[in-house]
């Protein structure tokens, strides 16, 4: 017989049906989508026994647990009290997988806030949770941040284990382990800490469990309040944990040794460690011809660079080095000047500015007035500033080459990061040049290489630099190629593949 | 807690003076592109003990691709100053100038024949000196007329003239022999080598210059003036010592080796016409014996040819007549370096081919040992060969001519 463990004496349950059920609406504040259903069992002595089943509305559907309750053949009930029926109901009567034992209200809470339904009976000072969980949540969908033309089209959910199961999907290997806990004081989240056993660098993984156990929040939303508080430096423009909502990005991940974070209420999971190389990197690259793969992920170093620092070249060029423009650009640009209020700087600041209201108000505002705003802002940044004389025409096009660079970027937290850059370099090229604009770009390569994401450097495999993990980094060889996992992640296992 | 913001706040107070003070030095050197006048022609002029200065700045609004702009203003302006210096006059000039004069697009400086004449390394110090000026543009020396002048020309198919000479020098340089373009670094090296002068292409206005200042002259079809590249000028030191001619300067070019491209006729054996070979790969070499008392030269020239042109009969065919043609260029070509050295040798009197240099290369101890090279240039004997080779004869082979008559 199941003696209770009780944690908290002042929270075991009673023996008495009616005090459970008054106390459990009292101390959760007579919630209307607390829903509870009396019912009536009878024992073998002929004994009549109150009981209830008790779950939260909209979270679980009981209605599987009470037809077998209710619609059950319970002849062969050998119990005669309400303790071995309850026994007898969890042994024999209740199909649901999950079924627990609870002594304490704690323990009930957890279950029942969970989607569990609850099963009490009177005289029995324990109580069963039966899985009944029943989730309304997005379906799997495609995913529409991290789009591709070619490779899987499903992303992930909010539900976290619909999203574990897509990746077990993926990897149908003993060693692919989850790890979950709960983080929130309040929210009492799900997080689970994915990896392959076999593969994952050790180290990694101890710093993230150890990370994740000194969290102390009240609660989990999303996944970046998790990502901030185990990254490795705060005070950076540049990411240093990837995020994908794509199982196969994840999968891949995996894959090379890295530990992937799920975060229960999102589809964003999180990848460590990150290196800088790995957000030029798209899923596309490994679906389509090395070559092509290649050729695209150069295009994609080289937008970031555009978007980086295009304004600050322009402003840097046409106000402190104008012998280095060819001389008939030079007619073009100060024919075009002619007549423009502000200096280039601020011109580049009030062109850049407008952009950025405009994309952040195309972002938020609602889908159906989209259209209107697209229009206001091309013709507002692109012909009514040069008409009116506001800006120049060739500002007009630098603004636009930087700002299409930064959507060629796959990782969007980076594209963050060169929008910020990208108004520091503005400022130092208006105040001293090109040497403002190198001094910048010389500054931001220190600070890239001070930084560490779990103990890996930050540049690596550029620095230090490693040869084989160049097969993966500026370039992508052909898969017969790709002999080896990432050196620079330490995975347990190195080889990839037999040479063929 | 308290420690961090201990050692956080100093740290960001001198953070942000050290940021404060790095604009005190503002930003000097920053202009916007609408405060600068582009300068793209100076001219040089000398009157008295003053030089005069004249500027050719463009009209950015003018000249731009952009459509619809009026053509009511002229897309250059031309500015004239005078001063004891050139820096003087330029300073004088910014009086009149509505902004600031910038001179890293100068394409062409324009040297007045006078200045030529009384030394051009004073006027030069400055323009060498000066931080904007690049040493990409051409110098030039005005040939009977005035530098100023030249600047306040028209010019055809290009609306800034000073790009329309360095356009038109940089073509006549390439496809003919006639013409040399001198860049600002190798005039100075040519200055300060002892055995070898300079010399810079020379130019002249043809036409009436009286009707060639105005915009309204680009509505006629034949131009009412034409700026001319017309031979080079010799320089003995920093002065002007003599014009060379059409045959001058193709020889100096054959000697320097800065042929990419040139034509000459040959007249044809036997009977009435010319022959015209285009010279397409030419490579000249100074030997030096200095066994005896005086350095000997002797100067190989070996060309390659093409046939471009026969108006007599001439049976290009045989082997022999190319043999033939072949004796005459190489006779045509020793005639025209010989006249030209004997020239420079007895009249002018300064070495501008560089056998000087080619003597201090070969024996400098020699060369250390002669105290006045351009007196011995004089005495010097010069030999000289040519060697040519004609490669191609076209794509016919007997001239129009001789079919006709036929």
């Amino acid at each position: 017989m199941y003696i209770p463990t009780p944690t908290n004496h002042d929270h075991l349950l009673h023996e008495n049906l009616e005090l459970n059920l008054k106390q459990l609406h009292e101390e959760l504040g007579y919630s209307p989508d607390l829903i509870s259903r009396h019912f009536q069992a009878a024992l073998a002595n002929g004994r009549i026994v109150q009981g209830a089943t008790v779950y939260m509305d909209g979270l679980s559907s009981s209605s599987m647990m009470l037809q077998f309750l209710f619609a059950g053949n319970h002849e062969n009930d050998p119990s005669t009290t309400s303790a071995e029926l309850l026994d007898y109901y969890q042994e024999r009567v209740i199909p649901e997988g999950s079924v627990h034992k609870l002594a304490s209200f704690d323990e009930l809470y957890d279950m029942l806030l969970t989607g569990n339904s609850i099963l009490l009976l009177d005289g029995c000072n324990y109580a069963l949770a039966v899985g009944t969980k029943e989730l309304k949540a997005r379906s799997v969908e495609e995913p529409n941040v991290q789009s591709v033309v070619r490779g899987p089209r499903e992303g992930f959910t909010e539900v976290l284990g619909w999203n574990t199961a897509m990746i077990r999907r993926k990897i149908n290997s003993r060693h692919l382990w989850f790890e979950t806990l709960k983080l929130g004081s309040v929210t009492q989240t799900k997080v689970a800490i994915i990896y392959i056993d076999n593969l994952v660098s050790e180290s990694v993984l101890e710093l993230v469990r150890e990370r994740l156990r000194k969290i102390n929040i009240d609660g989990i939303l999303e996944s970046n309040y998790i990502e901030e508080q185990i990254q490795d430096k705060i005070y950076t423009p540049f990411p240093t944990i990837f995020n994908s909502e794509r199982p196969d990005v994840v999968a891949a991940g995996l894959l090379e040794g890295r530990v992937a974070i799920m975060v229960d209420g999102t589809p964003f999971a999180l990848l460590v460690p990150a290196l800088f190389t790995q957000f030029f990197q798209s899923s596309e690259d490994y679906y389509e011809r090395a070559d092509f793969s290649t050729l695209i992920r150069l295009l994609r170093f080289f937008s970031f660079i555009l978007a980086t620092i295009t304004p600050s070249f322009y402003i840097a060029i046409t106000t402190f080095h104008q012998e280095m423009l060819p001389t008939t650009l030079l007619y073009n640009l100060a024919a075009q000047r002619e007549g423009v209020p502000f200096p280039a700087f601020v011109e580049a600041l009030i062109m850049e500015i407008t952009f950025e209201i405009l994309r952040e108000a195309s972002v938020r505002m609602p889908k159906t007035i989209g259209q209107s705003i697209s229009i206001v802002g091309t013709l507002v940044v692109g012909q009514a500033a040069v008409e009116a004389g506001l800006v120049s025409a060739a500002m007009v096009i630098v603004v636009s080459i930087t700002a299409i660079s930064n959507f060629v970027l796959p990782a969007f937290n980076l594209g963050i990061a060169a929008r910020i850059i990208r108004f520091l370099l503005m400022i130092l090229a208006a105040s001293f040049g090109l040497y403002g604009v190198f001094i910048g770009v010389i500054a931001i390569i220190f600070h890239l290489c001070s930084l560490t994401s779990f103990g890996v450097s930050y540049m690596a495999p550029l620095a230090p630099f490693n040869l084989t993990d160049q097969k993966d980094t500026l370039f992508r060889v052909p898969f017969p190629s790709m002999i080896t996992r990432p050196k620079s992640l330490n995975p347990k296992r190195l080889v990839r593949q037999k040479k063929p | 807690m308290m420690r961090i913001i201990a050692i956080i706040r100093p740290t960001l107070v001198a953070l942000v003076l050290l940021f404060a003070a790095l604009y005190l030095s503002a930003c000097w050197s920053r202009h916007e592109l609408n405060e600068l006048s582009i300068v793209v022609g100076l001219g040089i002029d000398k009157k008295g003990d003053r030089y005069n200065v004249t500027a050719q700045i463009v009209n950015p609004s003018q000249v731009s691709s952009k459509q619809g702009t009026s053509s009511n203003f002229s897309p250059v302006i031309s500015y004239e100053a005078s001063g004891i210096t050139i820096p003087e006059a330029l300073s004088r000039m910014t009086a009149k100038v509505a902004r600031q004069l910038y001179f890293s697009h100068l394409r062409i400086l324009i040297v007045g024949e006078e200045v030529a004449r009384s030394g051009i390394s004073k006027p030069l110090d400055f323009i060498a000196r000066n931080r904007q000026m690049r040493t990409d543009f051409y110098l030039v020396v005005a040939k009977g007329t005035s530098a100023g002048k030249i600047l306040n020309m028209y010019s055809p198919m290009d609306p800034i003239p000073a790009n329309n000479l360095f356009t038109k020098l940089e073509t006549s340089d390439k496809l003919w022999a006639a013409t040399g373009k001198i860049t600002l670094d190798k005039l100075i090296q040519d200055l300060s080598r002892q055995g070898k002068g300079p010399a810079l292409t020379a130019l002249e206005i043809v036409g009436n210059p009286t009707k060639g200042d105005s915009i309204s002259s680009a509505h006629i079809i034949d131009p009412v003036v034409i700026l001319k590249y017309a031979g080079m000028v010799a320089f003995k030191y920093d002065k002007m010592a003599g014009w060379l001619n059409e045959n001058d300067t193709k020889v100096l070019n054959y000697i320097q080796n800065s042929i990419v491209q040139s034509t000459g006729t040959l007249s044809c054996p036997n009977s009435e016409g010319t022959v015209s070979l285009q010279v397409v790969h030419s490579h000249a070499k100074i030997h030096v014996n200095t066994k005896g008392e005086q350095p000997e030269f002797e100067l190989t020239l070996k060309t390659e040819q093409d046939v471009t042109d026969i108006s007599c009969e001439l049976d290009i065919s045989k082997p022999e007549t190319l043999v033939l043609l072949n004796h005459l260029a190489n006779k045509k070509l020793e005639s025209m370096l010989e006249n030209t050295l004997h020239k420079f040798q007895t009249q002018v009197k300064t070495d501008i081919f560089g056998f000087g240099d080619e003597l201090h290369r070969s024996d400098p101890k020699k060369w250390h040992s002669i105290k006045d090279w351009d007196q011995t240039f004089e005495k010097v004997k010069i030999n000289v060969h040519s060697i040519c080779t004609i490669k191609r004869i076209g794509t016919t082979v007997q001239s129009i001519s001789t079919e006709t008559k036929k």
